[in-house]
């Protein structure tokens, strides 16, 4: 009973890999030129806010780690893992700019 | 602007490009051409998926406790590993009691999304979670199961009552707020996965365009300086593929913790 459970929740697993195909790209009119101009000089100017700010907060989390591991050598590895996921939240935030970048501009 | 097809596409595409216009048709959706209904990531997801079940089928019967091979012991640490950042480690360390239970769904997609991050270096593939559709569709199979997990624990009203906050006469705001929170779950790991894989790709196309410029430019005034500059644009690269390798690998251990992390805040028991 359990193989047969675990075989059908393996097949749904396996057919989820089938829903992507139902997306297919959407088709967007240009803006006029004026606009397209200024979402360009937005684009750049909010990516760099980001990535400047995300650069600062990581550094905050690469100094504390490497205290931290410098003051305990022996919880490097746990230290190790919060100080990875900690950046990976800010990378995040950093990405969240890019996503909107890259739906924005269209070239 | 058409997408470049890889091969493997393009011949998914002769052998079950009929079968894909039907089922499209069936829901009513027109493909952007009818000639290749099925997609880049699409096909790379079939690849991933076959790869990934010859790989364990090859496995299963090769597993031994007693003499483990050299394949087993390498993928074992997948599972566990002295650095305790395992899959079966994470879930042990996020969720409070019943965290085995868990480890086939939190598992499958793992190794889906690790698999599916890796195969973009061969050359004959993209990585399907580069496309926006896929890490929305495992996000979304970690939503829908993380919360069924904190429902059946809990039943509705319990699980209601975590949104709740931890006093009753501020749950009238936090109520809200942690609705947007949770919703919010679903839309970061949607854009995380997608964006670091998009634009680790990106930053190797870019940078191998770059580093062939100067060989092409060359090419046509002094073919022979531009053959000797071809040298750069096979070291160059090599690099960002191997960023891409780094930033897929630390993305599948995110994609795992934050699943156990949730679901171990869903099943949490107060006292």
């Amino acid at each position: 009973m359990k193989k047969i459970a675990g075989f059908f929740a393996l097949m749904m697993v396996a057919g989820m890999s089938a829903v992507p195909a139902f997306a297919q790209e959407a088709a967007a009119g240009k803006p006029p030129e004026h606009v397209a101009t200024a979402i360009a000089i937005a684009a750049g100017f909010s990516m760099a806010i980001a990535a400047g700010l995300c650069g600062l907060g990581q550094g905050r989390v690469g100094a504390a780690a490497c205290e931290g591991i410098a003051r305990n050598p022996g919880a490097a590895g746990e230290i190790r893992t919060a100080m990875i996921l900690g950046l990976v939240f800010i990378e995040t935030l950093a990405l969240f700019t890019l996503a909107i970048v890259f739906v924005k501009v269209a070239y | 602007m058409a997408e470049h097809l890889n091969w493997f596409t393009i011949l998914l595409n002769h052998w079950f490009g009929g079968a894909a216009n039907a089922l499209l048709r069936l829901v009513h959706v027109a493909p952007v051409d009818p000639n290749y209904p099925i997609p880049n990531f699409v096909a790379a997801t079939v690849a991933v998926t076959l790869l990934a079940s010859i790989f364990f089928l090859w496995l299963r019967p090769r597993l031994s406790a007693g003499h483990p091979g050299a394949t087993q012991q390498v993928m074992e640490m997948i599972l566990t590993n002295p650095m305790g950042v395992g899959i079966r480690d994470l879930l042990d360390q996020n969720i409070q009691h019943g965290a085995r239970e868990f480890l086939p769904l939190v598992g499958s997609i793992s190794i889906f999304i690790l698999f599916s991050n890796v195969i973009s270096i061969v050359p004959a593939f993209n990585s399907p979670t580069g496309h926006p559709s896929v890490p929305f569709a495992c996000a979304m199979l970690t939503f829908v199961y993380y919360n069924w997990t904190g429902l059946r624990h809990h039943g509705p009203v319990g699980y209601a009552k975590h949104f709740a906050g931890p006093v009753p006469w501020l749950s009238w705001l936090i109520f809200p707020v942690e609705i947007i929170s949770h919703s919010a779950r679903l839309l970061s790991l949607t854009v995380r996965l997608w964006a670091n894989i998009f634009a680790s790709e990106l930053i190797y196309v870019i940078f191998l365009g770059l580093a062939m410029a100067p060989a092409q430019a060359l090419s046509h005034s002094h073919p022979s300086f531009g053959f000797a500059l071809d040298i750069f644009p096979l070291i160059i690269p090599v690099a960002f593929i191997g960023l891409h390798l780094f930033v897929g690998i630390v993305q599948t251990f995110v994609f795992t913790i934050l699943p156990a992390l949730y679901i171990g805040m869903a099943t949490a028991d107060e006292h």
